[in-house]
């Protein structure tokens, strides 16, 4: 019998840097993988294709170097972290696979695969140019105040433009919700035409430059406009504004939160009361960004504690198991997510009448399945945003 | 490296096969599959099926037959003694789908089990007493994980459930598995009450169905090598209410590792002999078995564990029961005063116990290499010359040995760590060696479980009343040899020795 | 000086498309700025297309289909219709403004109707000036 042993390659990135040597080779060969295949069984889209397999792919990467990769395993990947944190030496596949769509993309002439028509992506694109001149604002309608300046930003990220194309659900709402929650406990929250798309989809899917370039052009007027705090109820946002823009911009002033965290912070504070009852039976699904991606698990289910009338039960794949929605930054929508989604909206149903999301991204792919024609029968189920429910309770 | 055909066409057939099945596969070179989590490798394999049910099994097991292809079952791939790697020619079958996929072939992680009795006929466990004998009727490729998830909302679990929770109830059987419950339940084997398994004869395929005891128990640790086991009834045990579970913590440390073996030796003769209980598990603690800002130090009743003097070695046996079985542990720790003992909770065992898992884990950019994975020491009384022997052989080298107290003896658990160069690994593998003379020897009752198999060499070494056992479970299911690639496949023989090696 | 606008035009091969091709044949003059590209149906168009002209550098997008009623596939036209409804909204959010987005029917025989349509867009875009992401040299 032979051991395997990988390649000299392999062995080599795990020693100390060296700028030739490609970045995901380096990620996993200072990690070291034991082969275990708890990743692959915890892997949701393994369950829907067995042939998709994180334990293969790095074994694989292993033995032969990381161009060793198939297109297919690149992007069938939701980098939603479940392999990572069953792994019992926190191999972190997710980065693994952006290093490398990152280093594939010189070759890969088309644009990363992005579904939805290429949507996002290039909305992305168009946002990183300097001279545009966004209304940013049309959205927001009577009765809700937000400021040119001020001491919170509301990051609104894709939001204006989410209701142009996924239109069986309406977006605009959460954002409707936050700004009259903010506006309740006295808050006029900075919402700027300046702003651009946080970067989220270009970087995880390898497109640095295009990330880059937002990033900066955001910084410059977050920095400008002498705001403390930052405010998302976007998880994607939320995680690239809090943990990857101080990597790349410099000088980064802002905390960051996550609008259930401030709202938390609000109501422990005083300044915020559920005064109508919401009566609604309740489920919550952890978005990958904010949990497993960012730790966050607690301040949602807080918000929903605190929300009279709401009876809320748990799924049984919850926080650092919660199961993805089934699309990773718009770039793997098939017929194996359909599978996916059917299986967590059925857990879902099981339990509640209501899932509650704190990601307008969960929230369009559920929502887009349920519009869509159901692998197999789904009882009624309400996909509803955590800020929205908040902002109902208000009266 | 290509696959090696037996006959030109072979592969198109099989492939035409498949194809007209509709069987999942792969075809290929397939690099991710050369080995399993033992990084031993038989060569590249060139197919792999992922048969979703017993009928899809059999059709492959049949053409198999026919076409006299070699088969080699794989669970998950969790075996870190390279069982599961087929050579060149055989065709990999992976089980994990088997009993855990609906009707479009997707895995479902949440299922509804089956329980049924002893006569596997249905039972409600909501109505269940404690003393009841169930099991659930599962599928080959369902894991102790899921299946425990499943149950937990009951209060039950499976009963005997080895380390790596993911591993497939298939993989458990074919090793006959040890672990957590054994001290009340046995080894896996003892723990399965009906299967049924795609086996062979000279005409093709048949499906057998086993509920003898007797015969459950000699198939038990066939290592894939009679057939595709696709069911089983896997025993079940009532989670004992908190109030009624006791654990305890015991320690010792010396600078002499041989007479700390040999008091602890002593300890758990008496142990074995007044107490029953669930889980004996130890572990050596040095300073460097977690890190320094690890939250485990802070705790005010654990930390202390795990400050250990230079020079000295500290051996922690943790115990977890009914109260009623572990009565008079403390009677006979207080005999030993050199060994400390405290009982703890729950939650802080399995904290324990989760130090102990990472310790046959592996520090950053190493493997475990295997070899020298579980040998019983039937005496607990040699245990200090064993102790001896083994920390001599193992110096100088990485890796942390932990171990098992059975009532039968005393299991060790060690695998060097290495460096993934040619090199260390080499270096590991010649400490294996230098181990395995210095430990496996009759006159210390030390045994060779082979619980991880390596190939050829788990028979080889066998006792030769065993090796008459395999070879009629080999006629009475296998006659054909379907299971044994060093047999249809003679050339690929000399690969097969688990106890050499080559890089 | 500023330059000509570029427009896109995005013609479904029944109708639009057959309409530019016998401008052309008739040497109706029409811009020569406006690209032309067919489709079998408007239905077709994606707002990756009308955003991807943008994102380019093209000043202005030009969708030309079937008289509604007269779709050659029933009721592309209608969807094309909704989906730039949509996209007018986008446009205008992201400052590129609705009226470089615009819709319009020109059957098989009605070339004039095409260079019409194609002039007098193009002379709107003239006076709009250039789009914001144009990069201009």
């Amino acid at each position: 019998m032979a051991v395997l042993a990988p390649t000299s390659e392999s062995v080599r990135a795990g020693e100390p840097r060296d700028g030739s040597l490609d970045e995901g080779l380096r990620i996993l060969a200072q990690e070291g993988c034991i082969q275990c295949n708890k990743c692959t069984l915890s892997c949701p889209v393994h369950r829907a294709d067995v042939t998709f397999s994180p334990r293969k792919v790095i074994l694989q990467a292993y033995l032969g170097g990381a161009d060793r990769v198939s297109e297919r395993d690149l992007w069938a990947c939701l980098t939603c972290g479940e392999c990572q944190a069953v792994c019992p030496t926190q191999v972190p596949y997710p980065a693994f696979i952006r290093a490398k769509r990152e280093a594939l993309r010189p070759e890969v002439e088309r644009t990363a695969p992005c579904k939805h028509g290429g949507y996002k992506d290039i909305l992305a694109k168009i946002m990183a140019k300097p001279n545009l001149n966004q209304d940013r604002r049309a959205w927001i309608g009577d009765g809700l105040k937000v400021a040119d300046t001020g001491d919170v930003i509301y990051f609104t990220g894709c939001m204006p433009y989410l209701d142009g194309v996924f239109t069986y659900c309406d977006s605009a709402r959460i954002g409707k919700a936050a700004i009259k929650i903010m506006n309740a406990a006295g808050i006029v929250p900075v919402v700027a035409n300046a702003e651009r798309c946080c970067g989220h989809d270009a970087l995880w899917n390898g497109d640095r430059e295009t990330y880059e370039t937002l990033a900066r052009r955001n910084a410059e007027w977050i920095r400008a406009s002498g705001a403390k705090r930052l405010v998302t109820t976007c998880a994607e946002c939320y995680s690239m504004l809090k943990y990857e823009y101080p990597k790349v911009v410099g000088e980064w002033p802002v905390e960051v939160l996550h609008m259930t965290e401030l709202i938390e912070e609000l109501i422990e504070a005083g300044r915020l009361t559920f005064t109508k009852p919401v009566d609604l039976t309740v489920t919550y699904q952890d978005p990958c960004r904010l949990g497993r991606h960012s730790k966050e698990y607690d301040a949602p289910r807080a918000v929903l504690r605190a929300i009279p009338g709401i009876k809320f039960v748990e799924m049984d794949r919850v926080r650092e198991n919660s199961m993805c929605c089934g699309v990773g930054a718009y770039s793997n929508c098939d017929a194996q997510t359909k599978f996916l989604q059917q299986e967590r909206l059925e857990e879902a149903a099981s339990k509640a009448e209501n899932l509650v999301t704190a990601c307008p991204h969960c929230r369009i792919h559920f929502s887009c399945y349920l519009d869509g024609r159901p692998v197999d029968p789904l009882p009624d189920l309400k996909i509803v945003d955590v800020t929205d429910l908040a902002a109902q309770a208000l009266g | 490296m290509a696959a090696i055909a037996r006959e030109p066409g072979q592969e198109d057939a099989t492939l035409a096969f498949l194809r007209g099945t509709g069987i999942t596969y792969q075809a290929g070179e397939l690099l991710g599959y050369a080995t399993d989590a033992s990084f031993l490798t038989l060569g590249v394999p060139a197919v792999i099926v992922f048969p979703k049910d017993e009928a899809e099994c059999v059709a492959l097991v049949d053409h198999a037959v026919r076409r006299g292809i070699a088969l080699v079952p794989r669970g998950t791939g969790s075996g870190t003694a390279g069982a599961a790697v087929a050579p060149p020619g055989s065709i990999l079958v992976d089980m994990e789908r088997i009993g855990a996929c609906d009707a479009r072939g997707h895995r479902r992680g949440l299922f509804d089990p089956l329980v049924v009795d002893a006569k596997g006929n249905a039972a409600d466990l909501t109505k269940a007493g404690p003393e009841d004998e169930l099991y659930v009727r599962v599928g080959a490729g369902r894991t102790s994980d899921e299946t425990n998830r499943a149950l937990a909302g009951r209060g039950w679990t499976v009963a005997v459930v080895p380390s790596s929770g993911y591993s497939t109830f298939g993989g458990n059987f074919a090793t006959n598995a040890r672990g957590s419950g054994t001290p009340a339940f046995g080894a896996f084997g003892d723990a399965v009450r009906r299967l049924r398994i795609a086996a062979t004869s000279k005409e093709g395929a048949r499906v057998l169905e086993v509920t003898d005891p007797e015969e459950i128990r000699r198939l038990a640790g066939h290592h894939g090598l009679c057939g595709l086991v696709t069911e089983l009834d896997v025993r079940i045990a009532p989670i004992p209410r908190p109030e009624d579970m006791t654990c305890a913590i015991l320690s010792i440390e010396s600078e002499d590792v041989g007479r700390l073996g040999a008091t602890m030796g002593g300890l758990m003769k008496r142990v074995a002999a007044s107490c029953r209980y669930f889980a004996g598990e130890f572990l050596f603690i040095d300073e460097g078995i977690v890190r320094p800002d690890d939250a485990i130090r802070a705790d005010s009743v654990l930390g202390g564990y795990f400050t250990v003097p230079p020079g000295r070695r500290r051996m922690v046996l943790l115990y977890r029961g009914r109260k009623e079985g572990m009565e008079s542990l403390p009677r006979i720790a207080a005999d030993f005063p050199d060994v400390a003992f405290r009982e703890i909770t729950f939650p802080q065992f399995r904290a324990m116990m989760a130090v102990r898992t990472a310790a046959t884990g592996k520090a950053l950019h190493r493997v475990n290499v295997p070899g020298c994975e579980d040998f019983i020491i039937y005496d607990p009384e040699r245990f200090g010359d064993v102790l001896s022997r083994m920390f001599a052989a193992m110096e100088g080298a990485s890796g942390r040995p932990v171990g098992h107290h059975y009532p039968d003896g005393i299991e060790v658990h060690y695998r060097p760590q290495a460096v993934v160069t040619k090199a260390e690994i080499e270096a590991a593998w010649a400490m294996i060696q230098k181990l395995r003379d210095a430990v496996l020897r009759p006159e210390l009752t030390v045994e060779d479980r082979k619980e991880h198999g390596l190939g050829l060499a788990l028979f080889r070494d066998g006792s030769p009343s065993r090796h008459d056992e395999l070879r009629r479970l080999k006629a009475a299911y296998d006659p054909v040899n379907v299971f044994s690639p060093h047999l249809l496949l003679p050339d690929t023989q000399g690969r097969f020795v688990g106890s050499s090696f080559r890089i | 000086m500023t330059p000509e606008p570029e427009v896109l035009a995005l013609c479904c091969n029944w109708c639009g498309y057959n309409a530019a091709d016998q401008a052309g044949a008739a040497k109706i003059p029409y811009p020569s700025a406006v690209k032309i590209v067919r489709l079998m149906c408007t239905g077709m168009v994606d707002p990756y297309y009308v955003l991807r002209a943008f994102e380019r550098g093209f000043d202005g997008v030009l969708v030309m289909g079937c008289h509604p009623g007269s779709c050659h596939y029933k009721s592309g036209n209608l969807q094309a219709r909704a989906e730039t409804d949509l996209l007018s909204g986008v446009l205008r959010t992201l400052g590129i403004g609705p009226e470089r987005l615009r819709m319009e029917a020109a059957s098989s025989s009605e070339g004039p109707r095409f260079a019409e349509i194609a002039a007098e867009f193009t002379e709107t875009l003239r006076k709009l000036g250039p789009s914001p992401l144009r990069e201009v040299a």
